[in-house]
């Protein structure tokens, strides 16, 4: 049992450094830099919560999330000012991101989803 | 005779020994003397007329001819019958000798009212607007002055009757030179004296004196004299440097709009890095005991850096003040790409790809911040003006043709229409949505252009929209391309 989690970004070493910091046996990552293929992947194979960043190469983050399945948890990561955004995220971190908010929004969400699926048998 | 009359030139000759006095009809016409007057009578007539102030000096100067037997050119003023209207006469002569005593005196008298009426005219405009007239000798080193300039230099011509000396009372020495420096420059070449200097006045008041002069030069091509005018420019520098100042507000301004413009995109810019800044010193607590792990992380810190510092130093340099307008050898292709560092953002968040073909080594005598502005504008507008196209462009070019270095700006739209494009460097005019544009980007970028020497406009000929700055290219770059 664990938390699925989709991070879409065009830092390379941001990539890196999410997988790095937050991969745990309970928190499985996936990166991706291309934002069509990450769109794909949502699609057929939904994360629990989706991480995007805003500025990606020919579309912007919260066209990627009009994209994808409304069920998925999305968070939108971004290191711009006053966004005038399309899409209504379940949450908004700014970069530079501080890791325990992150590693607290992973936490909550692996519990919700243990609590929605109920005590392991 | 119809010569006579139609330049109203008219021959007399005076013999002194039997008296006898003989003129031409046009004579008669000049002074509107009766035809039947002769000798005596007509003399007598003939000195009646003359202006009773202007007796004196015409007798002085007949009796310096007569003892002289010199050439001599006297004008005077006349007066007509009713005594009051007067006319101006000029009078060319000579005194001829015979046995060592003049004899006969003759010449010619022509009528000058009309030259001397426009002279008094100009004159009177010239003081009436407080522009002083100066005659320089060249081959005597004589200066005259007229009583304007004297007044314009709050000097007494009787103290200072050689105005060269007036000239060193007044001006300080580093202004002289400068002047004499031009003067001689002028001389030497074909364009006529231009100078701008400053004057102290006796009473200490500052003045900036503009003259303009032209050299005349005789028979054989050799300078002869410079005549010219002067004028106070003090209040015109004043509104230049006033002008200058407000220019540069606005140029500052407008860039801090543009900075504006494209601040989210900036903070994007650096927070990214910052984010992999923080992340590798958290992670670097973990992998102490891993150096080729712990190697990394510093590698990915010091590159986040070096991509911060990159836009910081462009903005640094990009909100210098715009009073400074030193000019100096620039690479283009340096510009450009501060350029790009700057708007790579905004492209990036309109999907808009920029790409660039820099002939190498074009260098542009130019002010560097002005110049980043001017290709930030044009490339601002480019990315706004076809954000609502399928196909989002911007391709920069710049190249030589024979004498002007091209900078073409040419994005994915269509054109600009005939009524836009005549408009569209106008203070004020923008297509953008309001409060999206100042409508000043283009009209200072002209403003800034134009203090280059350099032209702005679009090309209506390409398929796409097309905006070119034209520089010129220096001569002695020309000469070294053909050679």
């Amino acid at each position: 049992m664990s938390l699925k989690v989709f991070y879409l970004d065009d830092e390379p070493d941001l990539l890196q450094l999410f997988m790095e910091t937050f991969q745990t046996d309970q928190i499985q990552i996936s990166t991706f830099d291309n934002p069509d293929y990450a769109i794909s992947e949502a699609k057929t194979n939904p994360p629990d919560v989706f991480f995007i960043d805003y500025r990606l190469p020919l579309i912007t983050g919260d066209k990627v999330a009009g994209k994808v399945p409304s069920s998925i948890y999305k968070v939108l990561v971004t290191g711009d000012l006053n966004l005038n955004l399309n899409y209504s995220f379940d949450q908004i971190v700014e970069k530079p991101f501080k890791i325990l908010l992150i590693q607290n929004t992973l936490k909550d969400l692996l519990a919700k989803k243990l609590a929605k699926l109920g005590p392991e048998k | 005779m119809e010569t006579q009359k139609l330049t109203k030139l008219g021959f007399f000759q005076y013999d002194l020994k039997s008296n006898k006095f003989e003129a031409s009809p046009e004579f008669y016409n000049i002074f509107d003397l009766p035809k039947n007057l002769r000798d005596s009578s007509l003399l007598d007539r003939f000195w009646k007329l003359i202006h009773p102030d202007d007796w004196g000096f015409v007798s002085r100067l007949f009796d310096q001819a007569i003892k002289s037997g010199k050439a001599f050119t006297i004008q005077h003023r006349v007066l007509a019958d009713d005594g009051k209207s007067v006319r101006h006469v000029q009078l060319i002569g000579k005194a001829a000798n015979f046995e060592a005593q003049t004899s006969v005196i003759s010449g010619t008298y022509q009528d000058v009212t009309d030259i001397a009426n426009m002279e008094f005219e100009t004159k009177f405009i010239l003081e009436s607007m407080e522009i002083g007239t100066w005659q320089l000798d060249v081959e005597n080193n004589k200066l005259t002055w007229d009583d304007s300039m004297y007044r314009l230099c709050c000097l007494n011509a009787e103290e200072f009757p050689d105005p060269l000396k007036a000239v060193s009372a007044i001006m300080p020495s580093v202004c002289k030179e400068k002047v004499f420096a031009d003067v001689k420059a002028s001389l030497k070449g074909v364009d006529d004296y231009h100078s701008t200097n400053e004057i102290i006045t006796p009473n200490g008041l500052h003045k900036q004196l503009r003259s303009r002069g032209r050299v005349l030069k005789n028979e054989s091509g050799q300078p002869q004299k410079v005549i010219g005018i002067s004028w106070d420019c003090t209040k015109e520098k004043e509104m230049e440097a006033q002008l200058r100042a407000e220019r540069a507000i606005a140029i500052h301004s407008s860039k801090l709009a543009a900075l504006g413009e494209m601040s989210a995109g900036i903070a994007h810019e650096i927070n990214n890095p910052l984010a992999i800044i923080a992340g590798n010193v958290h992670l670097l607590k973990t992998v102490d005991n891993d150096p080729i792990q712990f190697d990394a992380k510093i590698a990915s810190i010091e590159r986040a850096i070096l991509r911060i510092e990159k836009i910081v130093s462009g903005l640094k340099k990009f909100s210098r003040s715009s009073g400074c307008t030193e000019r100096k050898r620039e690479q283009l292709d340096q510009i450009i790409s501060e350029v790009l560092t700057l708007v790579e953002t905004k492209a990036k968040s309109h999907n808009t790809s920029i790409t660039t073909e820099v002939s190498p080594g074009i260098e542009l005598f130019c002010n560097e911040v002005e110049l980043e502005q001017v290709f930030l504008n044009l490339i601002n507008n480019a990315i706004d003006a076809v954000k609502d196209l399928d196909q989002k462009w911007v391709k920069l070019k710049a190249f030589k043709n024979s004498h002007n270095y091209i900078i073409q700006i040419i994005d994915s739209g269509k054109g600009i229409s005939e009524e836009a494009a005549s408009k569209i460097f106008q203070p004020f005019y923008t297509t953008k949505p309001v409060g999206d544009g100042t409508g000043l980007g283009l009209s200072i970028s002209k403003g800034i252009l134009d203090q280059h020497n350099a032209k702005i406009f679009i090309n209506h000929q390409m398929a796409n929209t097309c905006f070119e700055v034209w520089f010129p290219v220096p001569e002695e770059t020309e000469s070294q391309h053909v050679s």
